[in-house]
Parts: C-alpha cells; sequence; structure tokens
C-alpha cells in the first residue's frame, strides 16, 4: 500500500495507483531537466529507436545496424532517444473567487493538483506548484519521496485573497524563464482577463494546459429573486432581480464568455479543459485529460 | 358618529393591508457571488437588447410609482364639486337660522343664499330632477316634497323667511332626509354658514354637498357697548350650537372695575346687559375672561371712551343741541352763572372768556372785544374765506359758509390758522397756556354756519380734537377694515382672523373672520367668495376620494408584488 494515500483525504489507494500508471505527455521541444522518463528527440540511450545515421568514426559498434550494412554494405548506426525528466509547473489560483461553489471549486483544484503533482513525481519529473496570489509556493522537487511534502502542502493551503489573474501570470512569466510544462487551475473570474498573462506566458515557450475549473451554479444559476450580490473576492455588490428569463440569459451570457476564453486558448494551442467541480477528481483526471491526451497509460 | 361604518371600515382595512404587504414586501436578500461583472455585463445587454425584460421592470416602477401617487392623493384629503346629473331626486336645504342675518354679505347671508339656491333649483329642475325644500334651523322640516314644477319650487324658495333661531338641528335633518330618501339615492344640497362638517356616514345612500355661505362667525362675540350714564350697555352674540356661560371683566385700562359678570348663553342667543359702573372713569375696557375663550371665539376688545361732559358757557340753544347730537354730556350755563369750580371735561365759551383761563381744553367762540388773550384791531366786513388743509377739517363742506362780519384778531405763534380771509384768521387751533384750544373768531349769529350740515360735523370733530382723541380714519365705502386682529401674527391663507368693519352707505358694518383651517384657508378667500357672489360650493364629503385612493393604492401595490412574485 503506498503510505501516500492517508496524506491526502479524498485519495484511495486505488486511485494512486492508477495515477502512477500514468505519465504526461509535453509537447515535443519542452526542454528537460536532468534523467527522467520523458523521451527527447536528441539521441540518447534509450530503448526507443529514433532513427538511423551514418556511420562516423568513433561511434559504438554495438550500434551499427548490420542488417543494413548486409544488404546496402553501408555502415548505418542506429540512434536511440533520450529519456529526461521536465518540470511541471502547477499554477493553483487560490484567491477568494475559488472558494465558493458547491462543490468548492479551491477544495476540486487542490485535490486536482495533488493528482496532477502524484503522476509528475511518480514519473521521476520535476514538480512545483504556485499558488495565485503568491505568496504560497512548493518549489521545485522531484521523485516519489516528496509527494508527501507535496500533499501536506497542498492540504494544508489556505485561501488567498483577490488577485488579478492576467496580471499575476505575467509576472510569474517574468520570473520563470525556463519553458515547461504549464498548468493552470483557475475559474478564470478575473474582470480584467486573464488573456494578457497566457500570452506571456506562450512568449517564453511554455507548453499551456488550462484547466477551467467551475462550480455548477455559476454556469446556471438556479436561484430566482431579488438578490443583492456581493463579489467573494473583490467585495463589489450589484443588485438584480433574477427570474427565470433572465437567469437563462446570464446561462447564455456565461458559456458565450466560457466559450470565447476556450476559442482563445485554443487558438493558441493552449489545451482547454473545463472541469465543473460536479466532476470527481477520478473522473477528471482519468477520463477528460486521458482522453485529450495530456496523459497518456 | 359611529366607528363601524362600512366607507370607514373599509379604509381601515386598506391603510392596514398595506402596512402588512409593505412590511411582508421581501427585501433583496444578500448573496455572496464569485463574481458580479459578468451579471453586470448581462444585466446591460439584457437591457439593451430585450424589450420585454425591460418592458417587466418599467410596469413594476410605474406601478411603485402609482401606489405613491396614490397614497398622497389620499393624505391630500381631496374633495370635488359633483355636479347635479339627471333624473334625481334632490333636496335643497336652507339655513334660515340667526346667523344667517349676518351682512358680511349684501344684502345678507340669507338673501344670498335664498338667491344661489334659486338658481340651483333651476337647474335641477332643467335636468328632470326631483326636488324637495327643506329648512334648517332648531326645528328643521321639510318646506316642498319632491316637485318637477318650477313655479312652485320657486315660489317656495321665495316665501322662506329667516327663523331667528340656531341650526342645532343638523342630524335632526339628516334623519329626516333619510327617512324621506326611503333608501333610495339622494343628493343633498345644504345653503349654511356652518363651520360644522356634516358626514352622513350612517346615510350611505344621501350624497351631501355643503354650500358654504359667507364664512364662519366667531362663536362669541361681543356685538357692541355704550356708556347709559352711570352704567354700560353690553351686546353679547353666541353664534356657537351649544350653549355656554361667559364671564364678562370690566376694566379701566389698569384694574378691574366692579365684579365678572357672568352671561349665560344659549345657542346662537344674543343677551342685552346692562352693568353698572362704579364711578367715573374716562376709558372702559370690556372683554370675555379667558378662561371661557375657546380657540374659534372673536377675541373682540372694545375700547370705550366716556362721553366727555361738556359746559357751554353761552346762552344759544342751537350749539347745545348740537353738542348732544355728536353724543357729548352737555351742561349749558348762562355767562354770568359760570364757575370755574364746575366740573366739566371739555368747555365751550360763545361771546364770553373768562379773565382765569379754565384749565381744560375749550373752545372759544366770537370772543368779546376787550378780553387780553385774543385782542381785537378791527373788524373785516363779509370775509372771502379759504380753508387750510386739516383733519380737523375733513368732512366739513364750507363751500357754503359766509360770515357777516368777521373781528381782526391777533392770534398767538401757538394757534393755526384753519380758516382765514385776507385780513384775519376766522378759525385757529392750537395751544393756550398747555391747553387744546379752538378759536372761532365771528359770532354764529351773523352766519349761515349753524344752518348748514358742515356745522356738527365741525363741532364733533373739533371737540373730539379738543378731548385728545386722534381724528377719525374713516374707511372709504366699501372698504373693509381690520380692527381688531384676532392673532398677531398671521400666516395663513385668506384674511387674518379678526374684526373687521366695512364702510357703507348707511354707516359702518362690522363682521367677524374666524380663523380658519389652512386646508380651508387655501380654497376659500373672502375676496374670493365676493367673487362668486358670497357662495362657494364644495363638497364636505370628501372622505370617498379619499378611501377611493386608499384602495387604489392598495391595488396598485397588489399588482406590483404579484409582478414581484412572477419571479420567485
Amino acid at each position: 500500500m503506498p503510505p501516500e494515500a492517508a496524506l491526502f483525504p479524498g485519495f484511495s489507494d486505488l486511485f494512486l495507483r492508477r495515477l502512477s500508471l500514468l505519465r504526461f505527455r509535453p509537447r515535443p521541444g519542452i526542454p528537460g531537466k536532468g534523467a527522467g522518463e520523458h523521451l527527447v528527440r536528441k539521441g540518447g540511450a534509450s530503448v526507443e529507436f529514433s532513427d538511423f545515421r551514418t556511420y562516423s568514426y568513433g561511434d559504438d559498434f554495438r550500434l551499427v545496424d548490420w542488417n543494413s550494412y548486409a544488404r546496402l554494405d553501408r555502415l548505418f548506426v542506429k540512434v536511440f532517444r533520450d529519456e529526461e525528466g521536465f518540470v511541471l509547473h502547477l499554477l493553483l489560483d487560490r484567491s477568494r473567487s475559488m472558494d465558493w461553489g458547491q462543490p468548492n471549486k479551491l477544495l476540486f483544484a487542490r485535490r486536482l493538483a495533488a493528482a496532477l503533482g502524484y503522476i509528475a513525481l511518480s514519473a521521476y519529473n520535476w514538480a512545483t506548484i504556485q499558488t495565485l496570489p503568491d505568496e504560497w509556493s512548493f518549489p521545485e522537487h522531484r521523485g516519489r519521496r516528496m509527494i508527501p511534502e507535496l500533499f501536506r502542502f497542498l492540504r494544508d493551503l489556505p485561501t488567498g485573497g483577490a488577485c488579478e489573474l492576467g496580471t499575476v501570470l505575467a509576472e510569474y512569466a517574468r520570473q520563470h524563464r525556463q519553458p515547461g510544462l504549464l498548468v493552470i487551475l483557475s475559474d478564470a473570474l478575473s474582470p480584467r482577463g486573464i488573456e494578457g498573462g497566457i500570452n506571456r506566458l506562450l512568449a517564453l515557450g511554455h507548453q499551456l494546459v488550462f484547466l477551467h475549473l467551475l462550480a455548477p451554479d455559476e454556469i446556471t444559476p438556479t436561484r430566482a429573486g431579488e438578490f443583492e450580490l456581493v463579489d467573494s473576492e473583490w467585495g463589489d455588490r450589484l443588485e438584480v432581480s433574477l427570474d427565470r428569463f433572465s437567469l437563462r440569459t446570464f446561462a447564455i451570457f456565461f458559456e458565450r464568455w466560457r466559450r470565447s476564453l476556450q476559442d482563445y486558448c485554443q487558438s493558441r494551442g493552449v489545451l482547454y479543459f473545463l472541469l465543473p467541480t460536479t466532476l470527481s477528481v477520478e473522473e477528471a483526471v482519468l477520463h477528460r485529460l486521458l482522453q485529450r491526451g495530456l496523459l497518456q497509460a | 358618529m359611529t366607528w363601524f361604518q362600512p366607507l370607514f371600515l373599509l379604509s381601515l382595512v386598506s391603510i392596514l393591508a398595506l402596512i402588512f404587504i409593505y412590511l411582508r414586501h421581501p427585501r433583496r436578500m444578500r448573496k455572496s457571488a464569485s463574481q458580479v461583472f459578468l451579471y453586470l455585463r448581462a444585466r446591460r445587454e439584457l437591457l439593451t437588447r430585450f424589450t420585454r425584460w425591460r418592458f417587466l421592470r418599467s410596469l413594476i416602477l410605474l406601478f411603485q410609482v402609482l401606489t405613491l401617487v396614490f397614497l398622497g392623493l389620499a393624505a391630500a384629503g381631496p374633495q370635488t364639486n359633483l355636479y347635479p346629473l339627471a333624473g334625481r331626486r334632490c333636496a335643497l336645504v336652507l339655513d334660515n337660522s340667526l346667523s344667517m342675518m349676518a351682512q358680511d354679505l349684501t344684502p345678507d347671508r340669507f338673501q344670498v343664499a335664498r338667491e344661489k339656491a334659486r338658481q340651483l333649483a333651476e337647474e335641477l329642475l332643467r335636468g328632470n330632477n326631483q326636488v324637495s325644500l327643506w329648512t334648517l334651523n332648531s326645528r328643521p322640516g321639510l318646506v316642498l316634497d319632491f316637485t318637477d314644477e318650477p313655479a312652485a319650487l320657486l315660489q317656495a324658495i321665495e316665501g322662506l323667511t329667516p327663523s331667528f333661531s340656531s341650526p342645532t338641528a343638523a342630524d335632526d335633518l339628516l334623519a329626516l332626509l333619510a327617512a324621506r330618501a326611503g333608501g333610495e339615492y339622494m343628493a343633498v344640497y345644504v345653503f349654511s354658514d356652518l363651520a360644522l362638517e356634516l358626514t352622513p356616514r350612517q346615510y350611505p345612500n344621501l350624497e351631501l354637498h355643503s354650500l358654504a355661505v359667507g364664512e364662519p362667525l366667531p362663536n362669541y362675540a361681543l356685538v357692541g357697548c355704550a356708556r347709559e350714564g352711570e352704567s354700560l350697555w353690553v351686546k353679547v352674540a353666541n353664534f356657537s350650537p351649544a350653549a355656554r356661560t361667559l364671564h364678562l371683566v370690566v376694566d379701566d385700562g389698569l384694574a378691574p372695575v366692579g365684579a365678572r359678570h357672568a352671561v349665560p348663553l344659549r345657542a346662537m342667543e344674543t343677551v342685552d346687559l346692562s352693568i353698572l359702573v362704579v364711578g367715573t372713569p374716562s376709558l372702559l375696557r370690556i372683554s370675555i375672561q379667558e378662561e371661557d375663550l375657546q380657540p374659534w371665539d372673536n377675541l373682540l376688545f372694545l375700547p370705550l371712551t366716556a362721553p366727555p361732559r361738556v359746559l357751554l358757557v353761552g346762552t344759544s340753544r342751537y350749539l347745545a343741541g348740537a353738542l348732544e347730537s355728536a353724543g357729548f354730556h352737555v351742561v349749558q350755563v348762562g355767562p354770568e352763572d359760570y364757575r370755574p369750580e364746575i366740573p366739566a371735561d371739555l368747555l365751550v365759551f360763545e361771546g364770553i372768556l373768562p379773565a382765569e383761563l379754565p384749565t381744560k381744553p375749550f373752545f372759544v367762540i366770537h370772543p368779546p372785544p376787550g378780553n387780553t388773550l385774543f385782542p381785537w384791531t378791527g373788524t373785516v366786513t363779509r370775509p372771502l374765506l379759504w380753508a387750510e388743509t386739516a383733519p380737523l377739517l375733513d368732512y366739513v363742506d364750507l363751500s357754503r359758509v359766509a360770515f357777516w362780519e368777521a373781528p381782526i384778531i391777533k392770534f398767538s405763534p401757538t394757534m393755526r390758522p384753519l380758516l382765514r380771509s385776507a385780513q384775519t384768521m376766522v378759525l385757529a387751533a392750537g395751544r393756550q397756556q398747555g391747553m387744546r384750544t379752538i378759536l372761532l373768531g365771528p359770532s354764529l349769529a351773523l352766519s349761515n354756519l349753524p344752518l348748514l350740515p358742515a356745522f356738527p360735523v365741525l363741532l364733533a370733530q373739533a371737540m373730539r380734537w379738543l378731548s385728545g382723541d386722534p381724528l377719525p380714519n374713516q374707511p372709504l365705502e366699501g372698504e373693509a377694515l381690520l380692527l381688531s386682529p384676532l392673532v398677531a401674527d398671521y400666516a395663513g391663507g385668506g384674511d387674518p382672523p379678526g374684526l373687521y368693519g366695512r364702510q357703507a352707505a348707511d354707516g359702518l358694518r362690522l363682521f367677524g373672520v374666524a380663523p380658519l383651517e389652512e386646508r380651508e384657508a387655501n380654497l376659500i378667500r373672502r375676496t374670493e367668495l365676493e367673487g362668486l357672489g358670497g357662495v362657494n360650493e364644495q363638497r364636505t364629503v370628501p372622505r370617498d376620494l379619499t378611501i377611493l385612493f386608499l384602495v387604489l393604492a392598495l391595488f396598485s401595490f397588489l399588482v406590483e408584488e404579484l409582478l414581484r412574485r412572477r419571479y420567485d
């Protein structure tokens, strides 16, 4: 039994075992960092055949393809891909707007981040967690031995204050210029938008994955009446009268807003996942992320 | 009056329902949201793109405004002028009680009311109505039953006379009217000066219109008073429909004179009193005891000057007669009988001037030639006269006055000439040894002055000036003057309450203006009332509209509430 299951509430042994079988599929071109299990293009010593090249002086004879030599009477050397580790950046939005909804978005995000971090660390990759706003962070670590530390970090993570997501992402891009696989877990509910921050990250060559976490009552609000809405993050107030018609209209409007964000992500090569908090973490990871190719078994 | 009347209960229910719904009205519930900026954008889009949603919001707002408007209208206590409709049964009620004899309207309230009743009767009969005629006094009664004959009705109206009683039987009248209506709808038009509000709630089939004639008289009034030798004659009226006892206080400006006099007055009663006054004070004032006064009472104070005692030293009978007709108490003695000890307030010397000047104001007519005070230097025959402008000569027509001969008198500088010729001064007024003095140089026996109307007027004004009174400031004919204001500072509409005098051709007519409620004051001004011929039609059943507006407010509130509930 893996010892990590007891460290994070809600994770079962079976789930962790399944997660340990998964690997990230970062985009080719993401620079590696140290040895690992991630195949890179350049030649290496793994068993994964990559290409042939003409033999040159000094090459290892053990790599000569003798079958080709027999047919063509020329010496070719087999080239294999190298296996390296990579850095998984988990950007976890813990602003007050995330601490909202039923089920709670921040709780869902913490579980999701734990699962993704577990996958990265168990595959001998690097993982780091940066919370937004950024008072709390989990520095780059690799190896399974850091999994309990990761779980404890996420388990004890408090709710943060208000943050302008676009600005915070841009600031993160300024501080982390080494490209990597960068997973953003957020509701993207920022009045000024997050597009500016994403652009800055893309400009540095990061591979971006945007996990859009939304509570069901945000996607389709159902409660009608006379309300004074109070923004949980910024404290803004708004008096609204919601009837069925206006609720339906708002749902359409919200979907349009979400769709525009999705289109924006897809147009810039950002993997976009809509993950309502009604999903279980198992379903989100083992189905949604696996099916869309972010992970592989 | 009973509170358990359908309309009152309906209004009460409306108000309670309004309060209940208002208290139960759902307040905006505070709700935490992950964001509001998207709601804000969505709402903007809704308002700009969806007319139905905008219309719903406008509808709610409209009913909110309507509720407030109806509540405001109900609070304003609206009144309506309802015009007679055709084919109804109507009753004309004429108040012929004592207060309708007040002459603040010309010729008096009753005749003005009768004329207006006649006009209304003609109008009602033209509308094919059935009209009956009633009177309101202490014993109201039916004068003419329902008829559609104009001649009979107009004759009955013309035949009405004042009853000199009080209109205390308004309730009985309503009962009679209701009985005569027999449960059917009937419009009642009351011509009265009653300040009472007639609200026949117990007779819902009666539609009552009160047609105000004049203004309410003050409840109590000191109508008049006069000095009669050693006693004081006082006339006190009670224009109130209730009996009360008044206490009259007589004082001389400093201290009370005698005891208080209790005057029991029945409703609408006028009483003449004779009060014995001890001593001979020159000023008497009579007033109603302060404890007896009510806010609606007339606070009239009539300052009374005791008529001056005039000592006439001379033999002219016409001079004595003119002084007596001017209201003076005259004692006439011959020149040889004159003694300075004879008590008098004023002295008139005709053809004589004593060596020792009196210590009272005096009027000298034709001083003898050898006197030292006004020495002669000669005579002038048939002098040509012209008069100076002086208050003493106001209302004195000197155009036809002629003197056969006038002495040329050397006047002292303290005398001011009033009537003069080229050679001498004929009439002068001033002071001699500190006393007011008037001198008329020529002899009355050689003049036509005693035969002219100017003579008593000149004599009365001269004696009044000598006695110390300011000269009269008479109002112009038709002009009304506020003689005794009821309150010092009056900020309401209409005329300030108090006692008014209106100069008529045959004398000064007094009438009172009682304090009006602010709403009434805004509706009725005396000047406007006169413009309408003294009758201001207004309905004194205003609460039906109040209730109507309350019910409308409730209805509007309910609709708004229902529209809101659609959102839940």
